[in-house]
């Protein structure tokens, strides 16, 4: 009855991963008062404007770093006989 | 039932020692205090990732027990604690501050929560911080499950990532101490930003079991607190060889101050130009003023400069290949599009694409670079230079763009300090400073591996003529 309660009372528009998330606190028996601590969190990241951003075009910058990194290292001499600074120990 | 006194929340450990084995209060009461408050506090500042009241009471009533009989454990008894969420603490959620992740839980605690419980510290929540600790680069503070982390200093600026739950709540006076977690600049920026002290320990001396993976060859954990002094305790109770960890060097710690070298006979490394043309203008007053302060512990402040390699393109091809390996699942399934930040989900997403040829001249530089530092070390004992810039920036900043560049001509000095100590698995200490416009600066000293204890000797003689590490965020 008491889970139910608190589950009514969480903030709308979250999706199901979120709310899962809130009824597994609520199923931790947290007090009111934790619940309401983590939820207040929680939500905040709702309530903060994303700057709106094309998923292609933002892929394609990352791939970009990537690459320029790999033209930086291209450049970075190395001995031969370096070995990578693994850490593997049979 | 025992009142803690406000000015409490901000003491250093041995002044809570003092008090509990004075019997002043008891560590339930201690333990209450601060957890009520970090309920209450924490999400104000976006810092409270999970309340752990009823476990903490649990705890308390057990260290008053021993405390009743005799059982000692040392300086973290009774102590009350939080940790970055991305440390299994069996039974309860750990998010690793990421909706994809929002219901996980595991059956075993971290190897650092189990140190802790050892020393009889309180664990009275899991603490916020960046989503997946940033991996795959984000570009806003509120890329959190918690939201944006905001410094107790100015709520309008970020805490900093990733690790911005712990060092928010030690700045606030939520918890006494915290562990937080750094692949690269993630313990460094957010305790330079809330003027707290941190020590980033040598890379395999604190098992990351029970941590998430973000990069193997580059995770770390370490405390954040009041002083350089309780680093060195806390450090002490969670550094050790662990099997669970592939990655720990296997050697323990030992916080030995009493065998410090003198002051006067350390040599530290410094580049004036990170203390004047590439430091923001309005921390360049604090950051002198810092300089001179150390310069009156007696060490030796000679000019260095850093092995000159492209730091920032070595470590974020290392980092990229790993953490696409460890997300390979989240990338696969399509719910890394559930992450907050784009940036971060398109860069995860490309971060697949590294080629091994990169990945594997990436790592062979990075060898180069541990051989040079190991030189740099045989002329310097140490480097020092701010831990960022300048103050926190505003919570709604991109922090991708990076500061602006400054004048064309200014020496490198020692900029790529993080990037390239994390790359050679160096330990850091970080010193609040000053201020500027009102918020926190801090200064960064790096050393060789395991050279933590002279980091603190370091720490602690800047400590002992300075306030900074003393001050509270208004109103707190």
């Amino acid at each position: 009855m008491r889970a139910a309660t608190v589950r009514e009372r969480l903030p709308a528009g979250h999706d199901t991963v979120f709310r899962k998330y809130c009824t597994k606190l609520i199923l931790m028996k947290l007090t009111r008062r934790q619940l309401a601590a983590v939820v207040v969190s929680a939500t905040a990241m709702a309530q903060t404007p994303q700057t709106p951003a094309n998923p292609a075009d933002e892929l394609q910058a990352a791939r970009g770093r990537i690459k320029a990194n790999g033209e930086t290292l291209a450049q970075q001499p190395v001995p031969m006989a370096t070995e990578p600074a693994f850490q593997f120990k049979a | 039932m025992a009142t803690i006194a406000s000015e409490l929340f901000f003491a250093a450990l041995p002044e809570l020692n003092q008090r509990l084995a004075a019997r002043e209060f008891s560590a339930g009461d201690l333990v209450r205090a601060f957890a009520d408050r970090l309920a209450q506090l924490g999400p104000r500042y976006n810092a409270l990732a999970l309340p752990l009241q009823q476990e903490a009471h649990r705890q308390a009533k057990q260290v008053d027990s021993d405390l009743k009989r005799g059982r000692t454990r040392g300086p973290l008894q009774g102590i009350p604690y939080g940790v970055q969420d991305l440390l299994s603490f069996k039974g309860q959620p750990t998010t690793w501050g990421a909706r994809p992740y929002a219901g996980q839980m595991f059956d075993y605690n971290a190897t650092v929560i189990e140190k802790l419980s050892d020393a009889g510290a309180v664990l009275t929540g899991k603490l916020a911080m960046v989503e997946l600790a940033g991996g795959g680069g984000y570009r806003l503070p509120s890329a959190s499950l918690t939201g944006p982390g905001l410094n107790p200093w100015d709520r309008t600026r970020w805490s900093g990532g990733s690790s911005s739950g712990p060092a928010a709540a030690v700045a606030a006076g939520l918890v006494a101490f915290a562990i937080g977690s750094e692949t690269s600049g993630s313990m460094v920026t957010p305790a330079s930003y809330c003027g707290v002290t941190a020590l980033r320990p040598t890379y395999g001396l604190v098992s990351r079991h029970g941590a998430m993976a973000l990069s193997w060859t580059l995770d770390k954990l370490g405390p954040f607190a009041r002083t350089a002094e309780d680093c060195g305790n806390i450090l002490h109770a969670i550094a050790g060889g662990d099997s669970k960890d592939p990655g720990s060097a296997g050697k323990s710690f030992y916080y030995t101050p009493q065998y410090a070298r003198p002051l006067k006979e350390l040599k530290i490394g410094y580049a004036a130009v990170d203390f004047d043309a590439r430091a923001e203008a309005p921390a360049r007053a604090a950051f002198q003023a810092a300089f001179q302060a150390l310069k009156e512990t007696g060490v030796q402040l000679v000019e260095a400069k850093l092995p000159p390699f492209p730091y920032g393109p070595v470590l974020s091809t290392i980092l990229a290949a790993e953490q696409a390996s460890i997300f390979e699942p989240l990338i696969a399934s399509g719910k890394v599009d559930e992450l907050a930040d784009a940036a971060q989900i398109a860069g995860l997403k490309a971060a697949l694409e590294v080629p091994a040829r990169d990945y594997l001249k990436a790592m062979r530089v990075r060898r180069v670079i541990q051989e040079e530092f190991s030189k740099l070390f045989a002329q310097v004992d140490a480097l020092v230079a701010p831990g960022r810039a300048g103050g926190a920036t505003k919570i709604d900043e991109p922090i991708d763009r990076g500061a602006p560049p400054p004048p064309a001509g200014t020496p490198q000095g020692l900029a790529g300090l993080i990037p390239a100590g994390n790359l050679a698995g160096l330990p850091a200490v970080v010193l609040p400073c000053g201020f500027a416009d009102n918020l926190p600066v801090a200064l960064q000293v790096v050393g060789a591996p395991y050279s933590e204890n002279l980091l603190l000797s370091v720490g602690a003689g800047f400590q002992a003529r300075t306030d900074w590490h003393k001050r509270r965020p208004p109103g707190l």
